[in-house]
């Protein structure tokens, strides 16, 4: 399949940390350099191709394989990126397979592009939910600060004097009657944003409180009921507060 | 999966290619409020692994992989601290530890060899 030549070539680009095993008839495992995070090296196998010309380089779908111990392509936009991927880097699917089809002598520069779609395809992990989930403060807060600048937002913000415990995460028009901003991503800050609007109508305080939620999904139902009774508005998610923010600002502050 | 208390919850995954029966991977993830954690891992003989990337001195065989307090400090989540094993020298076998290693209760309920006696021991 493979003639010295081209071995000996590769070797060398490869300063001789390459081999290649017979793993099964024909299919020859590749060994180079070319590690997962973990340690593991990456799962690439060279064998012929269809067009007795070229040769395979393929992963026998232990890319994908390995995906899915903690990510799945389970939605059409996960889908769009895993073929991006794949089409920038020209290679191919077929049914969970990944291969590329090169001349003999581009063997080195198809290796070297394969394992960089093979890495950045497990990196796709890192568009998780969770890892998303981490960003929703930093993305409200480069939202509110670049784009709601005139309505002077102030961040962390205490309206009642001396009790820190009490925080706002923006507050909007401070003169007048103010509104008050919380992100919420989790169980712990939906309770500390109910209590905190407890607290401010307690303390009779003039106020709006606006609720910024990253998804409905990020709390329980009777958190959700808790925090409905006790704000005075919600958007559901971070692109529906990007969406109408600004014209909810402006209703808000023509009122007060 | 969860803890005892059921305060900690956690999948595992098992893997095992239908071409290559020697590649598996069954591993235990941790699920906190923070994100989730690979903690341990039992993966067949697939290849070449190396303990340190920087470093390298490739192993083969039999593995697993699993997390460390050091790591996780260096904001590494990756179980990266890989040691070769004599426990297991099949998938069967490696399910069977894991579910020793990981101490999963009743695991003989949903894999009935795992309490199978070992012949030569």
């Amino acid at each position: 399949m493979l003639n010295q030549e081209f071995i000996n070539d590769i070797k060398q680009r490869f300063n001789n940390y390459f081999s290649l095993k017979e793993k099964r008839e024909n299919i020859f495992q590749v060994f180079a350099p070319l590690y997962h995070p973990d340690g593991d090296m990456m799962d690439i196998f060279l064998t012929e191709a269809p067009d007795k010309d070229l040769i395979r380089i393929t992963d026998y779908g232990l890319t994908l394989m390995r995906l899915s111990y903690s990510f799945d392509i389970d939605t059409p936009n996960k889908e769009k990126i895993f073929n991006k991927i794949l089409a920038e880097n020209s290679i191919q699917n077929e049914n969970g397979i990944l291969y590329i089809d090169v001349k003999p002598q581009y063997i080195y520069y198809g290796l070297l592009q394969f394992a960089q779609a093979i890495s950045k395809i497990t990196n796709m992990r890192l568009y998780k939910r969770e890892v998303i989930h981490s960003l929703f403060f930093e993305m409200l807060d480069e939202f509110i600060m670049t784009k709601l600048q005139k309505f002077n937002p102030i961040k962390k913000f205490y309206p009642i004097p001396d009790h820190e415990e009490y925080e706002v995460d923006y507050c909007f028009n401070h003169r007048r009657r103010p509104v008050y901003l919380f992100g919420v991503n989790n169980t712990a800050n939906a309770r500390l944003a109910t209590i905190c609007c407890q607290k401010f109508i307690a303390e009779k305080l003039n106020f709006t409180s606006l609720i910024v939620l990253e998804s409905l999904d990020v709390i329980g139902k009777k958190d959700q009921a808790r925090l409905m009774s006790a704000a005075d508005k919600q958007f559901p998610s971070l692109d529906d507060f990007q969406k109408y923010a600004e014209e909810y600002l402006e209703r808000e502050l023509l009122q007060s | 999966m969860s803890s005892l208390d059921g305060k900690r919850k956690f999948t595992v995954f098992i893997r095992q290619h239908n071409l290559f029966r020697e590649n598996f991977s069954i591993g235990l993830i941790y699920h906190s409020e923070e994100g989730s954690i690979n903690l341990f891992g039992c993966n067949g003989n697939h290849g070449e692994i190396v303990v340190d990337i920087l470093n390298p001195v490739p192993h083969y065989g039999y593995h697993t992989h699993i997390i460390t307090a050091e790591l996780l400090d260096n904001n590494v989540n990756e179980p990266r601290k890989v040691e070769l094993t004599n426990e297991y020298a099949s998938f069967e076998q490696a399910l069977a530890y894991f579910c020793r290693y990981v101490n999963i209760k009743d695991c003989s309920n949903y894999f009935p060899f795992i309490n199978q006696p070992k012949l030569f021991e």
